[in-house]
């Protein structure tokens, strides 16, 4: 799992490339730890993440609730069709700003 | 043993027999030169005297005598019978004259002229030449003197002489014919050397002096001076004598000196240089034991050798004494480093053996593989090791390496080496990642530019795919699904330790069920027999394929029968390793018709990749496609970490997975052993609630619940069994 971050003043946009699974997750909840402080805009590019499961949903979760408590906006976009499925399934599709092409 | 001769007795032999042989020749040469030289110096002393004495008598006087004489032996008829048979008569004729006062007087003077001589006699005589005769007309001499008159030849007593001495004179008759010529053939000459022979002075050397010759009247007088042979002989005798005397004397005085000096000079300091090696010799045991230094031959002191050769020796006997002294003192220390050696080698022996896994089987409760190393130590202690171990339950780690070197730092390094390798693998990675890791820190902490190949495979016990990665080590040798074992050409990197910052490549090479991996070190292919011949891998090869193993024991057991009868009684330098692994694959049952397939492993999140590799590969062998595998690999997470984060609470236990084939799709089954309890039972989590309500929780399941066309949970036997079907 690889995670690129692009830090541009109050906005945070992060890439997700691989599998956010049980055993990469904590590193992505641990950098967003590190780095939401202050962002009023965070962006998930999720066009190459191949998996994710609820390690991943959970983490996702946990920084849409960062963002609503400091008053950003949180969006995921470019989601396959099988990250939008498992989105669908657990009804994230209805906490998360999905932007899709 | 025969009695030796002393070089004392030796050396005066010697000299008694070569002064006896020159004494010989010397004598012989001698002799002869004083027997040419006396007999010279007497016909010139009878020349003298007769010369002498004739010149003391008139000549007139002796003419008159001569032709006197002359006159009556022509006078009678056959003198020389009348002189054999009536001697009286024939002597009668010349009575007149030697009663004359002439005879008388020239008688008296000639023999008053000899006698100061040493002339025996001095002979007034008439020879006739043409009848080989002659007489005595006076014989000047103080015994028996012989009448006027008496006859004698001169044919008779050369011969004579000659027959007198026993000998074949080869010269006497050209001696004879010499005389012959000179009163015969030219008679009234000097002449001299002769020997002829008379009744009284029995061999007599004679010379003439021709006095008075007329040889129209046949006259031929004569002086003649007679000198005994015997007397000649006699100084001969003494003469040789003499000298056989002072050589005798000479000799002995030699001997005496020779024998003293050899005796001073070679005989006592050898004997004195043999008794003390003697006792060097008998004092050895005593050495050995006290360790004392000796000064034996520190005695021999320079002046008492005054042969160079003796002295030389006895310089050579000291050396070695010093040298046998400084030998001493080193031994202890000798025997010390020597017993210091042998404890290293025996330690490094143990460490090399302790350390490596030796009980088989080594992992009784594991179907899915069964394995046998062993290490066979050369007589140096080297550095080979083997490992194997599993570094989780679906994972097992196998090691071969070899440290360069031999001995206690040998021994060392492997031991660091090893639990380098074992640590940095339980940590996690590929061969290739750990080799890379251990290589740095081999580098970091190596003073003795020590070295190992490495070979680490990890094998994914569930689906017999093996990634490893080799750090200068011997091709391992793969069985695959064609039956005969090859070497599998890996590619190679530097061995560790060498260098710092070493790339190592990883590869991979699948064990089908069945397949098997032998891995060995060089002491195998490197094995040489009496003719220096390697082993080899094509015996090596050709041993594992020819064997009838039935078990990794037994592949191991037929390489080393093999390897024994190569080398025969060649001793072998380098320890002997190798690693028989059989891979069975996992536990494939026939369950009603449908395939199974069962991972055992620990339930740890760490597992969780294994676990879905496992369900993965069956998957894509039923011909899954990969959003129904993706939806599959999400429920297997969620239930196996589900398992592994809660049915053994604190602890660690193993988790059963079993897939198959099951109604249109795949069934896959998650068995534990903790505590009970069952997914199913729990509410689902309201998924219409907004974010800040949402519970972090629960959403797993229920996400499986959602994808999966089936799910079931029973508890049977303190077991969890809980099953998820998904069409494809």
């Amino acid at each position: 799992m690889q995670i690129e971050k692009n830090k541009d003043g109050s906005n945070l946009e992060v890439k997700l490339i691989g599998r956010l699974d049980t055993t990469t997750s904590p590193e992505l909840e641990k950098e967003l730890g590190e780095n939401l402080a202050g962002i009023t805009r965070l962006v998930f590019d999720v066009s190459e993440l191949a998996y994710i499961s609820s390690a991943g949903l959970r983490v996702l979760l946990s920084a849409q609730k960062t963002m609503n408590s400091q008053s950003g906006s949180m969006v995921i976009r470019h989601a396959s069709d099988e990250i939008m499925e498992i989105f669908e399934v657990t009804g994230f599709t209805d906490i998360l700003t999905i932007e899709n092409d | 043993m025969k009695k030796k001769t002393s070089i004392k007795q030796a050396i005066v032999s010697l000299i008694v027999v070569v002064s006896l042989l020159l004494s010989l020749v010397f004598l012989a040469v001698a002799t002869v030169f004083f027997v040419s030289e006396l007999t010279e110096t007497y016909s010139d002393m009878e020349m003298a005297v007769t010369g002498a004495c004739a010149e003391a008598v008139s000549p007139k006087e002796l003419k008159q005598l001569a032709e006197a004489c002359n006159e009556i032996y022509c006078s009678i008829e056959d003198p020389e019978t009348e002189f054999e048979t009536d001697r009286e008569t024939y002597l009668s004729h010349f009575k007149e004259i030697q009663e004359s006062d002439l005879y008388k007087k020239v008688w008296q003077t000639l023999n008053a002229e000899r006698r100061p001589t040493g002339v025996t006699a001095l002979d007034y005589v008439l020879i006739f030449p043409d009848q080989d005769v002659g007489i005595y007309i006076m014989d000047a001499s103080d015994v028996n003197v012989l009448p006027c008159g008496e006859l004698f030849t001169v044919q008779q007593p050369v011969y004579y002489t000659c027959q007198n001495l026993g000998i074949d004179l080869p010269g006497a008759d050209s001696f004879y014919r010499k005389s012959l010529a000179i009163y015969g053939e030219e008679p009234g000459r000097d002449f001299d050397g002769f020997i002829s022979y008379s009744t009284t002075y029995h061999e007599v050397w004679t010379d003439g002096r021709a006095l008075y010759v007329e040889p129209a009247k046949g006259i031929y007088a004569y002086m003649m001076a007679d000198i005994p042979v015997n007397e000649v002989q006699i100084r001969v005798v003494i003469y040789i004598v003499e000298v056989a005397l002072v050589s005798a004397l000479l000799t002995i005085i030699v001997c005496l000196f020779v024998s003293r000096s050899t005796q001073a000079d070679i005989a006592d300091p050898i004997r004195e240089i043999s008794s003390k090696a003697d006792y060097f010799v008998e004092s050895y045991e005593l050495r050995a034991d006290t360790r004392d230094e000796t000064h034996i031959f520190e005695e021999l002191k320079a002046e008492m050798l005054k042969v160079r050769e003796l002295y030389e020796l006895s310089r050579s006997l000291q050396s070695m004494e010093l040298e046998m002294n400084s030998y001493l003192r080193d031994l202890d220390t000798m025997i010390n480093d020597r017993a210091r050696i042998s404890t290293e080698l025996d330690i490094a022996t143990r460490i090399q053996t302790s350390m490596l896994p030796s009980v088989f089987p080594a992992f009784p409760d594991r179907q899915e593989f069964d394995l046998f190393a062993s290490m066979k130590p050369a007589k140096e202690v080297g550095g080979d090791f083997y490992d194997f171990f599993l570094v989780d339950s679906d994972h097992l780690a196998l090691v071969m390496a070899d440290v360069s070197g031999k001995g206690i730092p040998a021994a060392l390094f492997m031991t660091v080496s090893r639990s380098m390798i074992r640590n940095r693998t339980e940590r996690g990675g590929s061969p290739g990642e750990i080799l890379v890791d251990v290589n740095d820190s081999l580098c970091e902490q190596n003073m003795g530019d020590m070295f190992v190949t490495v070979w680490l495979g990890i094998l994914t016990i569930s689906t017999g795919e093996i990634v490893a990665s080799s750090a200068g080590h011997e091709y391992p040798a793969i069985y695959g699904n064609d039956g005969r074992y090859a070497l599998l050409k890996d590619k190679h990197g530097l061995a560790c330790g060498a260098m710092k910052g070493v790339r190592y490549r990883d590869y991979t090479v699948s064990l089908p069920p069945g397949g098997r991996l032998f891995l060995y070190t060089d002491g195998v292919p490197e094995a040489t027999d009496l003719q220096e011949t390697l082993f080899g891998t094509d015996r090596m090869l050709e041993a594992l394929n020819n064997g009838t193993a039935e078990n990794p024991a037994d592949t191991i057991e037929g390489v080393h029968e093999a390897v024994d009868r190569f080398v025969g009684q060649a001793e072998q330098f380098d320890d002997t390793t190798m690693l028989s692994l059989w891979y069975r694959g996992v536990t494939d049952q026939e369950d009603g018709g449908k395939r199974m397939k069962e991972l055992r492993i620990e339930a740890k999140v760490d597992n969780l990749a294994a676990v879905q590799d496992f369900v993965g590969a069956f998957l894509e062998e039923k011909g899954c496609g990969m959003k129904t595998q993706l939806t599959i690999d999400v429920a297997v997470e969620e239930i196996f970490v589900n398992i592994a984060s809660y049915a053994y609470g604190d602890s660690v236990g193993d988790a059963l997975i079993r897939v198959e084939e099951a109604e249109g799709g795949a069934a896959i089954t998650f068995i534990d052993s903790g505590v009970p309890y069952d997914p199913l039972a729990k509410e689902d989590p309201d998924i219409t609630l907004s974010a800040a309500e949402r519970q972090i929780g629960g959403l797993g399941i229920f996400m499986v619940k959602k994808s999966m066309d089936d799910m079931r949970y029973e508890r049977r036997d303190n077991h969890n069994i809980l099953t998820i079907v998904k069409k494809f």
